[in-house]
């Protein structure tokens, strides 16, 4: 058995860009580290007392959820309140919703659940008229939502399970797809601050590799749901990431080294860089430009019967 | 040796097959997207495997 470099138990993971070995507690200490300095070192909480945290059930967010729970759990002055999306995919979304429900009563953390369904139209309807990349409608209506959901609950940011890996593809797809402006918005803290209707939203798994994650919700037994959304397939994601994957195999701490330049990169970008928020003429969101991306959608999947109004959920 | 990729039996002879690394790649997958549990713990890629062994192969799905 590979021994810990730390001390003499077994160890579970192995680093190659770090030639060092892991137990669970040693990577559970590591991986709590790294969460919490990247929360100081961009200020996440920081004047922040209401934090939500975006649950869909998966490996990221609810190790995410866990950690954020331990970090703060003596800080009396901080609430987490954790939401789910609902995109109405079957057989995939309900499976990990039980798994948020199931940590979310575990930490007593509160949770509300947003459906797709009550404010624009079911993912599986969408699909029937995908237009640039299934990812795009859900991620557009993603952030519609939890921006909704944000206001609705006072929350002062909102956490984002985007481990290194997920940052780094998307840097790289933003690079190819030649989106200046998208790297210059996603940015670890939330960027477009200069808003009040958009709520910054925070990246705490920023340096944490993604099978880090898996193996520390694997050690630490938190219930997730080890799925693949089914059109994940369709999308750009997919190559970028078996790509990155073959060049951190080839030559270990590729993924940090993207992670260097592209923070480095924003850092060096002027004030005002991304572009100014205006609200949408339709919806009244805000929006970089005069209708905002959900919008857009809906209009091109013709689906403009889908309900407007806005109602509470709670879980 | 017993090879189960994400709970599923996996047909295949891993004769020569001696570590985790090794059954990873003769399964055409990589320590980057997967975890490897031999007889109920979790194992590195370094670690060995044998004939008698229990072998999960988990498969570190996207998103979040
Ligand atoms: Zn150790
Ligand atoms: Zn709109």
């Amino acid at each position: 058995m590979a021994i810990c470099s730390f001390c003499n138990r077994n160890a579970i993971l192995y680093q190659p860009y770090s030639c060092k070995l892991f137990c669970g507690k040693h990577l559970s200490d590591l991986t709590e580290k790294r969460v919490g300095s990247t929360m100081r070192k961009y200020g996440m909480v920081r004047n922040r007392s209401r934090i939500g945290v975006a649950v869909s059930g998966g490996k990221d967010s609810t190790t995410m959820l866990y950690i954020m729970h331990r970090l703060l759990r003596k800080d009396r002055s901080r609430t987490l309140i954790a939401i789910t999306v609902d995109e109405g995919l079957r057989g995939y979304r309900d499976k990990s919703i039980r798994c948020a429900r199931a940590l979310c009563s575990k930490l007593g953390v509160e949770h509300h659940i947003y459906r797709f369904s009550e404010y624009a139209v079911k993912m599986d309807t969408l699909m029937r008229h995908p237009k640039p990349d299934p990812c795009t409608y859900c991620g557009v209506f993603r952030r519609w939502v939890l921006n909704l959901a944000a206001r609705e609950h006072g929350l002062d940011a909102i956490a984002i399970g985007h481990n290194l890996d997920d940052v780094v593809q998307t840097f790289q797809m933003n690079i190819m797809r030649n989106e200046p402006l998208r790297i210059a918005r996603y940015t670890p803290n939330g960027g477009i601050a200069t808003c009040d209707e958009f709520v910054p939203r925070i990246r705490p798994l920023l340096t944490v590799p993604e099978r880090e994650v898996m193996a520390y919700a694997l050690h630490n037994g938190i219930p997730f749901h080890n799925g693949e959304c089914p059109y994940a397939g369709l999308a750009l994601r997919n190559p970028v990431r078996e790509f990155i994957n073959s060049m951190e195999a080839k030559y270990p701490g590729t993924k940090f080294r993207m992670l260097n330049t592209y923070l480095s990169l924003i850092d060096r970008l002027p004030a005002g860089a991304a572009q100014p928020i205006r609200k949408c003429k339709l919806c009244s969101e805000p929006s970089s430009s005069e209708t905002c991306k959900r919008c857009e959608l809906l209009s091109y999947a013709k689906c403009k019967g889908a309900k407007w109004s806005v109602a509470k959920k709670n879980a | 040796m017993r090879v189960l990729v994400d709970g599923k039996p996996l047909r295949r002879s891993m004769r020569g097959v001696k570590t985790v690394a090794g059954l990873l790649s003769a399964i055409g997958m990589s320590s980057e997207t997967a975890i490897v549990k031999v007889n109920g713990r979790i194992v590195t890629e370094l670690d060995s495997v044998g004939p008698s062994d229990r072998v999960e192969v988990i498969r570190v799905s996207t998103g979040g």
